[in-house]
């Protein structure tokens, strides 16, 4: 599956970066961390809620991606793992903090629409806009209780048992709900990016 | 294989949203280490759920947070990079172990000793020369145009600290005031360092609220790209230790 849309032709790629990066490469380490800091203070923001702590988050989180920069597996995408650390990090400091989630959006409906800042880089930027439309779009694609069940848990950091006890359903409907939307999500995805 | 797919199935979703309870978390992860399928299947669905943080919003961050990850890095880089003096060290002291022996076969022990008392003498004459100079150094350097200030942390936030030299010259003067005495065999180190070398330079202790510490170096200060002070035993180190308390940019 091609989770990121590919950058023009001159520029590196975010794999070729993290392998410099591996190297000691402090300037690879720099575009990755021009290229995605406002998406990683974006899901810190989102998931943490408090603006200095999101910062802590970023700072923690780039440098995890330094220090384990030599683990990143060849033939692997860089951004799924890149936001899998930094999601571990944030619902790590979310549960540890003791901060249950309030709603996470306002509007239950089309959350992730309501919140829609302008990013640092024009040209980064443009990109970044564009996999956020891919996935914004597959998203509202989804039946709006697998959305939910998502997203209460990925920016929400509940646990399916969590989710159950918080919507009143079964966790055998949680689990299902979670199963469909991710398979379901995986499916539009790879479409959206064939077709690109 | 195909029953352990079969194990996991109902739990990859949850997993790669972090949403499972601990003990399920554990029979994942157990699983995954013997199950090169599952753990293909695991990364498919993992690296699908990591999108969702496209969903948020990309907010830039404010540019301190970049500032300290990149001096986060260039530290530990800094710290982590063998010096040229190490490395020399190394060879050094085995010539210096297979030197000993061979003194010691020789019966010239007592003359190896007799000529370190002396160079130590030596040395201790060339400190009282340098130090009835310093005031005159702190004025010529107080002139210079290069002034370079170093950010305190740690057990030193609250102190300052500024590096005062003339490009192309091998020498530099550190002006640090309120840094905090150390206990007894403790001292501060001064070090300057590029992209592969960290050379060490000199040590002092903090004893008066302004001190000022005569640096001198192999190589012109501007060919370096950083300065640090760190705290280590008494007598220095070949190598910084992890206690940094002041770090800069040359």
């Amino acid at each position: 599956m091609a989770q990121v849309q590919q950058r023009p032709a001159d520029a590196v790629s975010d794999e070729q970066l993290i392998e410099a990066v591996a190297r000691g490469d402090r300037h690879a380490f720099e575009t990755l961390y021009d290229r995605y800091s406002p998406a990683v203070f974006g899901l810190a923001l989102k998931t943490l809620r408090e603006r200095e702590v999101a910062e802590e988050a970023v700072q923690e989180v780039f440098w995890r991606v330094w220090q384990r920069a030599k683990s990143f597996e060849a033939g692997r995408k860089f951004a799924p793992w890149l936001f899998g650390i930094a999601h571990n990090y944030c619902i790590d400091e979310l549960r540890r903090r003791r901060a249950r989630p309030q709603p996470v959006y306002e509007d239950d409906e089309h959350p992730v629409l309501s919140s829609i800042a302008e990013p640092s880089d024009v040209a980064d930027a443009a990109l970044e806009s564009e996999q956020r439309r891919i996935v914004i779009g597959a998203l509202q694609q989804l039946p709006a209780e697998q959305r939910q069940a998502l997203e209460l848990a990925y920016f929400g950091g509940l646990t399916q048992q969590e989710i159950a006890a918080r919507l009143g359903n079964p966790l055998g409907t949680i689990k299902t709900r979670m199963r469909l939307g991710l398979q379901k999500l995986r499916g539009i995805l790879q479409g959206q990016y064939a077709a690109e | 294989m195909e029953m352990h797919t079969e194990h996991i199935e109902d739990l990859a979703e949850g997993y790669a949203l972090d949403a499972l309870e601990p003990g399920e978390r554990v029979r994942v992860e157990e699983h995954i280490a013997i199950c090169r399928l599952c753990k293909q299947h695991m990364q498919g669905v993992h690296d699908t759920a990591q999108l969702l943080a496209f969903a948020a919003a990309p907010i830039a961050p404010p540019d301190r947070c970049k500032l300290r990850v990149m001096e986060k890095v260039a530290r530990e880089q800094f710290l982590s990079t063998p010096t040229r003096r190490q490395r020399t060290g190394r060879m050094l002291s085995a010539w210096a172990t297979f030197a000993t022996i061979a003194l010691i076969a020789m019966g010239a022990w007592t003359i190896s000793l007799q000529r370190e008392v002396a160079a130590m003498q030596d040395q201790q004459v060339r400190a009282q020369g340098e130090q009835a100079t310093l005031q005159a150094q702190i004025a010529h350097f107080a002139s210079t145009e290069t002034v370079r200030s170093l950010r305190a942390e740690g057990i030193a936030t609250g102190a300052t600290a500024k590096t005062y030299m003339t490009p192309g010259k091998n020498e530099a003067l550190l002006v640090v005031r309120n840094l905090p005495r150390l206990e007894p065999g403790k001292a501060y180190q001064v070090w300057v360092a590029r992209p592969g070398l960290h050379q060490p330079l000199s040590v002092f202790t903090a004893n008066q609220s302004t001190e000022s510490v005569m640096l001198r170096t192999p190589e012109p200060m501007d060919t370096y790209r950083w300065i640090m002070v760190t705290i280590e035993d008494a007598q220095g180190a070949q190598q910084p230790s992890q206690e940094t308390v002041l770090f800069g940019d040359l």
